[in-house]
């Protein structure tokens, strides 16, 4: 995975947004063991509704709330978009970019209340 | 030796060629010069700010790093200092160490994307920073960033032989490779240019050789025609020599006739006074005075057959130079040659001058043309057996030129052979009379000794040969 990561980042890094979503594509279909992963974001990204992962417009049905802006009191799995909303937020993980560099964590934790799935390859982001 | 303006071309297009590749060569040179150079000094700069970075940490932590930079003043005042050196080239500055295999940052003398104390990080290539943890050496490595290369250095804070930390910069290197990318436009441009040159180079090459093979040619065929031209030129003198020969031939066995002829008289005087004498001694009636009268009138003849062979041996001398001549003077010679010849034929020779001046000319050729064109008059009149023979010779000046007609009334000539008549061996005589070589000499001297120019033409019963030359002052 942390291959994955440097090779798109390298190839990739002129279209941030576009790397993120494939990210979440081989990230959370991982997480959920599920093919088609329901999000719900409060970021008005285009690129959601194009890809596997569906973007929701409540986060009642969504498997995964996505945060780039405000908190959200709910009981859904939260995933950060910045190192503060992941400190402050019982999130199961971040993604953002640091100094120019991708960042990816995951927290022990919150994955196991979820009972979410820990693939191999992602336990070297576990925080 | 005369240089073809070709061959200086193309040796002005060889130094051009030579010249292009030196200056090549050098650009090359100075390209790797201005690049390293811009490059080192970065690295220097940034080796040199680093040190002084580190040395504050390390003196204002007092040897515990991550204790003191617990105290959140500490930390500001050193992210202050960090901060002071972060520009748009030197864009981060920053402090990470390393727990349980995870980097984490100290500092961060960032504005914008500034991290947290003790937020992890994942750096990329990080067996580099690793690396530095182990070999306790700084490390260089460039990166693609969104607009540019990047050089991330890293820089060991060594505490008591141990690597508590690593300073990290990351600055830009646009400006480099704005110049490098300028400089390897500008080195494309003169490679370009420099095959381009090759490549012209040759094809010049090639012309010059196909050039030099059709010079080398046509020297080749311009040496085998001047040869033939050589060989041509020797063969018609040769051939000329031979005619003058067989001409002066022709002319000497006329010489002899004439000489005969003109011997026949005084000869015949002799012998009439030798007779006399005879007589007279036979008869015992000699006087002194007889003798002397007769004596007196032998010397004149044998002074008369002398002169006639001092004439005609004259005659036949080329003149070595032009001389200032009148035309009574030219016709009185002649005529001591021809005049009893023409009277014993019973030929009526009238002459015309309306050109009363002196005239520059090479006299004794000039003497042999006009006596050969008499001659051949002569000749025509006697074969065709005119009665009234006639012959006039008319001198004038037209415009430039003086003009010499020699006019018989033999009946002219048949116009089938008048351009034939100039020609060698050409003879309208029989063999014994004629060779064919008169009129071609006497067309020669004009032509090429005296530069004139002679014609013939019928007027009526007249046969006119005429005569142009240029009269030199």
């Amino acid at each position: 995975m942390k291959t994955i990561i440097v090779i798109l980042f390298n190839i990739c890094f002129l279209f941030a947004d576009s790397y993120e979503i494939k990210l979440y594509e081989r990230l959370f279909p991982k997480l959920f063991n599920k093919k088609e992963i329901k999000v719900y974001t409060d970021a008005n990204k285009k690129y959601f509704i194009k890809s596997k992962v569906l973007k929701l417009s409540s986060f009642k049905d969504a498997d995964i709330v996505i945060l780039y802006k405000s908190q959200i009191v709910c009981h859904k799995p939260i995933f950060a978009t910045s190192y503060i909303s992941y400190v402050n937020s019982n999130s199961i993980g971040a993604f953002y970019w640091r100094k120019g560099r991708p960042q990816l964590i995951l927290n022990k934790k919150m994955i196991l209340k979820y009972h979410l799935n820990l693939d191999n390859s992602l336990k070297k982001y576990l925080k | 030796m005369k240089i073809k303006p070709f061959y200086i071309f193309n040796f002005l297009a060889i130094l051009i060629v030579v010249i292009f590749i030196a200056i090549y060569y050098l650009f090359q040179n100075t390209k790797h010069f201005v690049i390293q150079t811009n490059y080192n000094s970065n690295i220097k700069y940034v080796k040199n700010v680093s040190n002084n970075l580190s040395n504050i940490i390390i003196s204002k932590t007092h040897k515990n790093l991550l204790k003191f930079l617990k105290n959140i003043s500490v930390r500001k005042k050193l992210e202050n200092i960090l901060s002071l050196f972060v520009t748009d080239r030197y864009k981060y500055i920053y402090v990470v160490d390393k727990k349980n295999n995870n980097f984490r940052f100290l500092l961060d003398g960032a504005k914008k994307d500034k991290a947290i104390f003790l937020e992890t990080y994942e750096p990329i290539e990080i067996q580099k920073w690793d690396m530095v943890y182990k070999d306790k050496k700084e490390v260089f490595f460039t990166h693609k960033n969104i607009d540019s290369l990047w050089i991330t250095y890293l820089k060991p804070i060594i505490i008591e032989d141990e690597v508590k930390a690593i300073l990290v910069f990351d600055f830009s290197m646009k400006e480099h490779s704005k110049i490098t990318t300028s400089l390897n436009k500008l080195d494309n441009i003169f490679e370009f240019l420099v095959y381009f040159l090759i490549f012209l180079f040759v094809l010049l090459g090639w012309f010059s050789y196909v050039d030099f093979n059709r010079e080398k040619e046509l020297i080749k065929l311009n040496q085998t025609l001047e040869k033939r031209i050589k060989e041509e030129i020797e063969k018609n003198r040769k051939k000329d020599e031979q005619l003058l020969y067989q001409s002066r031939l022709a002319q000497m066995g006329e010489m002899i006739s004439m000489i005969a002829h003109q011997w026949r008289q005084p000869l015949g005087a002799i012998n009439a006074n030798v007779i006399s004498i005879k007589f007279k001694a036979q008869m015992g009636k000699i006087e002194s005075k007889f003798i002397q009268e007769k004596m007196d009138n032998l010397v004149k003849y044998v002074k008369y057959l002398s002169n006639t062979i001092d004439d005609f041996r004259d005659f036949f001398k080329p003149t070595k130079q032009k001389e200032y001549k009148f035309f009574e003077e030219i016709m009185e010679s002649i005529l001591d040659i021809i005049g009893n010849s023409l009277k014993n034929k019973e030929i009526e020779l009238n002459i015309h001058n309306k050109y009363k001046n002196k005239f520059w000319i090479f006299t004794n050729e000039f003497k042999q043309v006009i006596l050969n064109l008499i001659k051949n008059s002569q000749d025509v009149l006697v074969e065709k057996e005119i009665k009234n023979k006639k012959i006039e010779i008319v001198f004038y000046k037209k415009d430039d030129n003086i003009v010499f007609e020699i006019r018989d009334n033999g009946g002219g000539i048949d116009k089938e052979i008048q351009d034939k008549i100039f020609e060698p061996y050409f003879s309208t005589k029989d063999e014994k009379n004629g060779t064919g070589l008169g009129l071609y000499m006497s067309k020669i001297i004009i032509e090429k000794h005296l530069d004139g120019e002679i014609r013939t033409f019928n007027e009526d019963k007249w046969t006119i040969f005429e005569i142009k030359l240029r009269d030199c002052k």
